[in-house]
């Protein structure tokens, strides 16, 4: 059973008109342990409304999400020990040092206080901020402030990592840093969720992909499936046939 | 889950300090929280009695101007005035002045005692022109009077003056002690001795309370400044800033609760907003204390009202801190918080204002009314008028309204509206979630709690003032009791569980399927607990407390006989079983139970209903909180092992209902030898059985086979 399992999940939001815009569609994936699935699509097409619903900082309005067996909707506090979350919109504790505010993090997740030192340790290794460890977060430059927050994903070493336009304002040098990251998070078997409308470089380390488009999966799938499919070559491709009028039919 | 309930205080304060050290790093926060009061005190205090100096000088240190006809009359005039002076008692000469801003005044300066300035008038004025002008404050011409040897003295004065007034009085005191003395000499040379019909002493006497001076009641007024400013900053940054800085998706998504994460706040804003009305405060009382003016502001005992002001900061920081949190929770940036906050800071000066006013009485319902309710209380201590009973019902509501305010910041904290900003979601904010819910949320019970209590406090007390107002018979008020108990016990918890789309029988723990078993352990502990109870209070009570309680009931208990039986069942047995039942264990225990453990549950609504319970008639009775709340725990594990609130509704009427019994016919009873009126304990032939069916029933108890426990 794959520990990653969406089913028809679905939000509803009421507009400032007050007219319901339905901004994701009954969406379901899976994902197995040790895969990165890339969950693309342009802007607005649902994508972190998805991954916020998975996480449980947005209520469903139907549906539900399960990680590891367990359902969002009914053991909110057990799925969020289970669950990394990157996101360039997550800032860092100003006042704080990074070694402070990965000690802090840790404690939110029960980490004990001595098994959340090395870990501290051992990723400032990893992500290679040794050099500035006990600097104050405030300070810190922007690629440097990103290797912090994904050092705070991983504090609890949970099984699955959902990543929110984690390139997102980077620079190539910043962008090396999360594909080596997300390498390594295969690399340890973790299941990944990874959102983005970088099509180019979702083809760089997506093991699989599902294609958003105005809330609703069009098409999920290998590139190989998906090439298949649509007898399309690149994702940018494939999308831009996706987005025509009259396109495929979703394959269900 | 129970893991977490452990470390539910540890966290917390791991929390606080993890916020504080964030705070408390951040060098603008000690500038603008403590330096700065550190400096503008002094700078301020040394700037006001410059000010207050210059500004008192028309009432204190000014001299009276006289105007007289001529040089000699002015001569005149120096020397008799000198004369009488020299006959005044000296505790006369320095009276104090009845303007205490004269006597701040005096206290400060200590300049003599006005002093006159005479004149003549220009050749083309007189006397009276200028005391109507105002440049002289009294006039006075002095002429030959028809009598050898007597003066005739008019004095010219302006009623409307105080300044003219004082001046007039200052001359005619010492005019009337030479004639007086002149009286005496005459009566003396003359060998006759004076017996005067009425010899006057006078005796002045301090008031009751401390002695007041004006200006201490706006000590109130400038703790609800200083708490809330103090405050407002930490309560803004540590959730719109929060918001701002997108941190607070990490919190979000963590699993820690939010009213932990709320807990942990409320704990560092409101160590920060005592810090810095702390420093305030010494501040201001450093500077009142160097520049000589304590005595002059907080009265005699300056040193009495330093504790009385730690005491109200921490209730001021406590409500404010809470508050302002809720308010904060609901905005996504500083700019907005702000918006926000501006209203309410200056909403929150006309209660302040309040202080100011000495002829508020503090009632039940000002007792109950947020904010204002502190800061008269604040200001009835400050004065030496203590009330028991009030001072528990204000903080009591305080903490209800600050508990209230955690629990909607920490539903709205990092709520898809505000982490998101999702358009048009406010509604969506204030709607619960579609789905119908088992139970009520213990931020529902809050909300319930504060309702309730204010109620019970001011719709409790309708039913009596009726009973006085239009003369009814106990027997009607006991009716209208009923509907209080509806209104406040029943009404309440359906209203909020239905607002929050929660099945009342599952809510209110309505259900009809109970191990049979439980019903007779209610019966033997109905029948059973009065004896238990009795003998508890026998130990603990104290025999003077008792007493009082007894006087407040005895009226009662009289007119209590009159009533029909079936009156005081309904009203005092089965109104208050059926209806706190359904609140404090069906409503507020199940609600307690959806985050803490079964002990914190039941030891927290008994202790509730403890507190409800100690509210006698205007009386406060602490000794009833330990049966009530043992009452409570009783009832409380009752529930918790029947799944249900129907036995404790029923051990709750026979217990209440025995005592009516045994009220209503106390006289019988009385002739058949059974008299409780005496403080001994019970004759063995009561207390074995009783003892007996109470431990029966706690053995059957702790045997029910339940899912809960």
């Amino acid at each position: 059973m794959s520990i990653i399992q969406v089913n028809q999940i679905t939000k509803r939001f009421s507009s400032a008109e007050g007219e319901d815009v339905i901004a994701v569609d009954r969406v379901s994936f899976d994902v197995p342990s040790g895969e990165v699935f890339g969950l693309l699509g342009p802007n607005g097409a649902g994508k972190t409304t998805t991954l916020r619903m998975m996480l449980g900082l947005l209520q469903p309005s139907s549906g539900d999400a399960s990680i590891g067996g367990c359902f969002v909707a009914t053991e909110p506090d057990h799925v969020k020990r289970l669950v990394g979350f990157v996101s360039t919109s997550v800032g860092v504790y100003q006042w704080l040092t990074a070694r402070e505010m990965l000690l802090f993090v840790g404690d939110l997740y029960d980490v004990p206080v001595s098994v959340c030192r090395d870990r501290v340790a051992e990723l400032a290794v990893l992500l290679d901020f040794e050099s500035f460890i006990d600097r104050r977060c405030g300070v810190l430059s922007t690629g440097q402030t990103q290797r912090i927050n994904l050092a705070r994903a991983l504090i609890h070493d949970p099984p699955v990592m959902l990543l929110d336009e984690p390139t997102r304002g980077l620079d190539i040098v910043g962008s090396q840093v999360i594909f080596d990251y997300i390498q390594h998070l295969r690399s340890v078997g973790k299941a990944v969720v990874i959102c983005t409308h970088r099509l180019d470089e979702a083809e760089r380390f997506g093991d699989r992909f599902g294609l958003m488009h105005e809330g609703a999966m069009r098409l999920a799938g290998t590139l190989e499936e998906l090439q298949a499919l649509t007898g399309q070559q690149g994702l940018t491709n494939i999308f831009i046939r996706l987005m025509q009028p009259a396109s495929l039919e979703s394959p269900e | 889950m129970k893991f977490s309930n452990q470390v539910l205080t540890s966290r917390t304060v791991r929390l606080a300090l993890k916020e504080l050290r964030e705070i408390l790093r951040d060098r603008r926060t000690i500038t603008t929280l403590v330096l700065m009061p550190l400096l503008v005190y002094p700078l301020l205090g040394v700037m006001v009695k410059r000010g207050l100096l210059s500004s008192l000088e028309s009432i204190g240190a000014v001299p009276f101007h006289l105007v007289v006809g001529s040089a000699e009359e002015a001569d005149q005039l120096y020397r008799q005035l000198h004369a009488g002076e020299a006959l005044l008692p000296v505790a006369t000469a320095s009276e104090a002045p009845a303007n205490p801003l004269a006597e701040l005044a005096a206290s400060t300066s200590g300049e003599e005692p006005p002093k006159l300035q005479v004149y003549e008038p220009n050749p083309n004025s007189t006397v009276e022109q200028e005391v109507r002008s105002g440049r002289a404050d009294i006039g006075i011409r002095i002429q030959q009077s028809a009598i050898e040897g007597s003066l005739q003295w008019t004095i010219l004065h302006r009623p409307e003056s105080a300044l003219s007034v004082d001046a007039y009085n200052h001359v005619v005191t010492r005019l009337e002690a030479l004639n007086e003395q002149y009286l005496v000499d005459t009566l003396r040379s003359r060998s006759i001795s004076i017996h005067r019909p009425a010899e006057i002493q006078t005796q002045a006497i301090a008031s009751g309370g401390r002695r007041q001076t004006p200006l201490i009641t706006f000590i109130p007024l400038v703790l609800v400044l200083m708490t809330m400013t103090g405050a407002v900053y930490p309560a803004i940054d540590l959730t719109a800033g929060e918001r701002e800085r997108g941190t607070m998706e990490i919190l979000i998504a963590a699993p820690v609760s939010r009213m932990t994460l709320l807990a942990g706040k409320f704990v560092a804003v409101l160590a920060v907003a005592l810090l810095t009305a702390s420093v305030n405060m010494l501040s201001m009382f450093l500077t009142l204390f160097t520049l000589g003016l304590d005595s002059a502001i907080l009265g005699d005992d300056a040193l009495q009202v330093i504790p009385l002001v730690m005491l109200m900061m921490v209730v001021f920081a406590g409500f404010f801190s809470a508050v302002l949190l809720s308010i904060t929770s609901i905005a996504r940036s500083f700019k907005e918080a702000q918006a926000y906050l501006i209203p309410l800071m200056l909403m929150s000066l006309t209660p302040g204002m309040f202080s100011l006013m000495p002829d508020l009485q503090m009632g039940t319902l000002l007792a109950v009314t947020p904010l204002v309710n502190i800061v008269l209380t604040g200001r009835d201590l400050l004065q030496g008028n203590f009330n028991l009973l009030l001072f528990a019902i204000v903080i009591l509501s305080t903490v209800f309204y600050g508990i209230l305010a955690l629990a909607v910041a920490a539903r709205i904290f990092g709520s898809d509206s505000v982490l998101y900003g999702s358009s048009g979601s406010w509604t969506e904010l204030m709607r619960s979630s579609s789905e119908v819910h088992e139970q009520a949320s213990p931020s529902a019970a809050a909300f319930a709690l504060a309702l309730v209590f204010p109620l019970f406090i001011i719709v409790g007390s309708v039913p009596s003032r009726l009973g006085q107002a239009f003369a009814l018979p106990l027997s009607q008020v006991l009716l209208l009791n009923i509907g209080v108990f509806l209104l406040v016990f029943a009404a309440v918890p359906v209203v909020v569980l239905r607002l929050s789309r929660v099945q009342l029988r599952s809510g209110l723990m309505l259900n009809p399927r109970i191990p049979p078993v439980s019903l007779l352990v209610a019966v033997l502990f109905g029948v059973s607990m009065w004896a238990v109870l009795y003998e508890l209070n026998l130990v603990v009570g104290v025999a003077a407390q008792a007493e009082t309680l007894k006087r407040a009931m005895e009226s009662l208990v009289d007119d209590l006989r009159q009533t029909p039986l079936w009156v005081k069942l309904a009203a005092l047995a089965l109104a208050p079983a059926l209806c706190e039942e359904l609140f404090f264990r069906g409503f507020l225990q199940t609600a307690l139970r959806q985050r803490y453990s079964v002990w914190v549950s039941i030891a927290t609504s008994a202790a509730l209903f403890g507190l409800f319970h100690i509210v006698v008639r205007d009386h406060l009775f602490i000794e009833r909180m330990i049966p009530s709340t043992l009452m409570g725990i009783l009832l409380g594990l009752l529930l918790e092992r029947s799944g249900s609130v129907l036995p404790g509704m029923l051990l709750h009427a026979i217990h209440n209902g025995l005592l009516m019994c045994v009220v209503h016919y106390q006289s019988a009873l009385e002739d058949l030898g059974v008299g409780l009126e005496e403080r001994s304990h019970l004759p063995a032939m009561w207390l074995l059985p009783t003892c007996g069916a109470a431990l029966a029933a706690a053995v059957l108890l702790s045997r029910i086979k339940s899912s809960r426990i």
